[in-house]
């Protein structure tokens, strides 16, 4: 319950703060080097919604899961990009919270903050009753070695 | 399984959905994203010169032509790095205009009469920001503007006076 609404809020709050200044978050996408020109500015402004749309998807039962799993592509992207950064040396401005980022954190703990995310993710995909993964008791049960 | 399925459509959904509106909202801005983008070099040189305008090419100077201006107290020095860079230290006798400052006419230093020789520097060989500054000066109307391009660190390294 408290991580759904932590990464609701996580969501919420960077796509509200990205959708503000889009251009912002264009050049921060642009300083990972990842992606073609042309790609940029399309993500820029969509993930920012999308990001909204998926914290507000923990906020309801029946979309829990498919917000869950948002999530976890989310962060998953997120990890490639910091760390395609670190392993090339890039110096990036993430932008992930928009020009509001309080802390300009250096790479190696950006890709630490985009890991710990992910890990939540999948931990938010792994408790929600209504995940596409079932859990280990929900497999257990259904065994018929559980008996 | 069916479950996997139904909430992975539920989430491409919410992708097109974002995609779609994404581009609705970015049409509606009053400044819209262009469709593709520009590094902040190509649209300052843009908002500066305007669509397909030229720019003028700044001189260059070195070091020694540049401490005997400084000597001589004619010309004008113009820091391009930006307010935190200007405070922790710059050449004597320094105005700070840093490349976003150029814009926002609020936010610009007194400049002299348009005559007068300006010399505009950043951090170092590396950086672009004197070169785009002074560009912008050019198109201001000022006519002898110069860039020198071993910057800050090249003057600071030589043990040339510096200012706080």
């Amino acid at each position: 319950m408290i991580l759904r609404i932590f990464l609701s809020l996580v969501f919420v709050v960077a796509g509200f703060l990205k959708l503000r200044d889009p251009l912002a978050f264009a050049d921060g996408i642009s300083s990972f080097q990842l992606i073609p020109g042309w790609l940029v500015n399309p993500l820029a402004m969509s993930v920012p919604l999308f990001e909204i749309f998926t914290g507000m998807g923990f906020l309801a039962r029946s979309t829990r899961g498919a917000a869950a799993l948002a999530a976890c592509g989310l962060s998953t992207g997120f990890v490639v990009f910091h760390l395609s950064a670190l392993v090339r040396g890039i110096d990036v401005s993430c932008a992930c919270f928009g020009k509001w980022e309080l802390l300009s954190l250096p790479v190696w703990l950006g890709s630490l903050r985009a890991i710990l995310l992910l890990v939540a993710c999948v931990w938010a995909c792994r408790v929600s009753p209504d995940s596409p993964t079932p859990s280990l008791k929900m497999v257990e049960e259904s065994s018929p070695h559980a008996d | 399984m069916l479950r996997l399925a139904r909430e992975s459509g539920v989430v491409l959904v919410g992708a097109l959905a974002a995609l779609g509106l994404g581009f609705l909202g970015n049409s509606l801005r009053k400044h819209p994203l262009p469709m593709t983008y520009e590094n902040p070099q190509k649209r300052l040189v843009k908002l500066v010169a305007g669509e397909g305008g030229e720019i003028a090419e700044p001189g260059g100077l070195d070091f020694p032509e540049v401490q005997e201006a400084w000597k001589a107290g004619e010309a004008l020095f113009v820091d391009a790095r930006t307010a935190d860079f200007f405070a922790e230290g710059h050449i004597p006798r320094s105005v700070n205009l840093p490349r976003a400052s150029l814009l926002q006419k609020g936010r610009l230093p007194t400049l002299p009469e348009k005559s007068r020789t300006l010399i505009v520097y950043c951090s170092g060989e590396d950086c672009a920001d004197s070169k785009l500054v002074a560009q912008g000066l050019l198109l201001m109307g000022f006519k002898n503007v110069s860039v020198y391009s071993g910057g800050w660190e090249e003057w600071e390294a030589s043990g040339s006076p510096v200012e706080k």
